[in-house]
C-alpha cells in the first residue's frame, strides 16, 4: 500500500509543490506545508480508492490542508511575510523589470486563502465545473469570483 | 502592464521552471513521510502526556488533601476524584483522536471548512459546559463530605447553603478561564474559518 501511495505521489508531486508555492512564502514554510500535505494525503489514502481522479483528490486534500492548517510556526512566518516580499524586491533592485510570473506570484500572495485556491485551480486550467466541485460552490459563483480575483490581481500587478 | 488575458500562460511558463528543483525522489518522499508520521504521533503523545500529568498532579494533590483532612468517607471522595481524573483523561484521548481524524479527502473545500467549524463549535460547547459543571460537582461533593465530618447533617443546615454559594463564583471563574483558554487555543482559527466560509458563500 505504501509503495503504491509513494508511486502516485511521485508521479503527481508537482500538484503539492504548486499548492505550496501559492500558500508558502519561504522555503522553510514550503517544506513544512509539503510535509503536512503529504501526511494528510497518506491519512486519506485508505479512503481514496480511485473514486475520483488522482489529481482531483490531491488538489482537494492539498488545498484543504493549506487552508485549514494553522500551525503556530506558520503564524510566525505570516508575520515575516511582508519582510519576505521586501527581500524578493531587494534582491532584485530593478523590481520594475521583474518578469510577469514574479509579479503574478507576489499578487497572489496578497489574496485570501480561499481566493488563492480558486485562482490556482483557474491558472491550472481546470474547468469552472471542476473548480465548483472542488470548492463546493456553484459554477456561477466560480465565474463571478474569478472575475473579481482577476480584477484584484490586475490592481496589484499593474497598480 | 501585465496582460490579464494571458495569466494562465504566464503561470504555466513560470511554475514549471520554478518548482523543478524542489521535486523529490521516491526515497526522499518516503523519508519525509516517515519522519512526519513519527513527529505527528510523538507530538500527540507528548501533548496527551502533558495533559494527563497535569490532571494526575491535580488529582493526587486533591487526594493528599483529603487524606490530610481525615474525612469519614475518604474512600468515596478519592473515588470521586479518580472518576473526574479518568473523565479528563478520556476527554483528552477523545479530543486528540477527534482532531486528528478530520477527513479531508472526500469533500469539497467548503464542506471541509463547514465540518471543521461544526466540530470546533461542538467542542467549544462541550468544553464550556463540562469543565465548569465537573468543578461545581466536585466542589459540592467535597463540601458535603467535609461538612458532614466537621459539623453534622448538611441538608437542612443554612450554614451549609451559605458556604455552598461559593460554588457560583468558583464555577464562573472556571468558566472564564476555560473560555480564555479555548479562545487562546482555537479562537483565532475558528474565526478565520468562519471568515473563509462567509467568503465562499453563494
Amino acid at each position: 500500500m505504501e509503495q503504491e501511495f509513494l508511486e502516485v505521489i511521485d508521479e503527481n508531486q508537482r500538484i503539492i509543490h504548486k499548492v505550496c508555492k501559492v500558500y508558502a512564502r519561504t522555503i522553510e514554510a514550503h517544506n513544512d506545508l509539503f510535509q503536512e500535505i503529504l501526511l494528510q494525503l497518506w491519512k486519506s489514502w485508505g479512503n481514496f480508492k480511485y473514486h475520483s481522479k488522482v489529481s482531483t483528490w490531491m488538489y482537494r486534500v492539498a488545498l484543504n490542508t493549506a487552508i485549514t492548517h494553522a500551525k503556530k510556526e506558520m503564524r510566525i512566518k505570516d508575520k515575516r511575510q511582508e519582510l519576505a516580499d521586501e527581500t524578493i524586491f531587494q534582491s532584485k533592485p530593478e523590481a520594475y523589470e521583474q518578469d510577469d510570473f514574479d509579479k503574478l506570484q507576489l499578487a497572489i500572495n496578497k489574496l485570501s486563502k480561499p481566493d488563492k485556491a480558486i485562482i490556482l485551480l483557474y491558472l491550472e486550467q481546470h474547468s469552472y465545473k471542476d473548480i465548483a466541485g472542488m470548492m463546493g460552490i456553484t459554477e456561477t459563483n466560480v465565474g463571478a469570483k474569478i472575475n473579481r480575483i482577476k480584477n484584484k490581481l490586475k490592481g496589484i500587478m499593474n497598480g | 502592464m501585465v496582460d490579464m488575458e494571458n495569466l494562465q500562460k504566464i503561470w504555466a511558463r513560470g511554475i514549471s521552471s520554478n518548482i523543478g528543483a524542489a521535486v523529490k525522489s521516491q526515497d526522499e518522499l518516503k523519508q519525509l513521510l516517515t519522519s512526519k508520521v513519527k513527529t505527528s504521533v510523538s507530538q500527540i503523545n507528548r501533548n496527551m502526556l502533558i495533559d494527563a500529568i497535569i490532571a494526575l498532579a491535580i488529582g493526587v494533590g486533591m487526594i493528599a488533601f483529603t487524606i490530610y483532612l481525615h474525612l469519614e468517607n475518604q474512600g468515596f471522595v478519592i473515588a470521586s476524584i479518580l472518576l473526574v481524573i479518568a473523565l479528563l483523561i478520556i476527554h483528552y484521548r477523545v479530543k486528540y483522536r477527534y482532531f486528528n481524524k478530520v477527513g479531508l479527502e472526500a469533500e469539497s473545500i467548503k464542506k471541509s471548512i463547514e465540518k471543521l467549524v461544526k466540530q470546533l463549535t461542538l467542542y467549544k460547547k462541550i468544553y464550556f459546559w463540562t469543565i465548569p459543571s465537573l468543578t461545581a460537582l466536585l466542589f459540592t461533593i467535597v463540601h458535603i463530605l467535609l461538612f458532614n465530618h466537621l459539623i453534622g447533617p448538611w441538608l437542612n443546615n443554612p450554614e451549609f447553603w451559605v458556604w455552598e454559594a461559593v460554588v457560583i463564583p468558583i464555577t464562573a471563574s472556571v468558566f472564564l478561564i476555560v473560555k480564555l483558554l479555548f479562545n487562546y487555543m482555537y479562537g483565532k482559527q475558528l474565526m478565520q474559518l468562519k471568515g473563509y466560509l462567509k467568503e465562499l458563500g453563494d
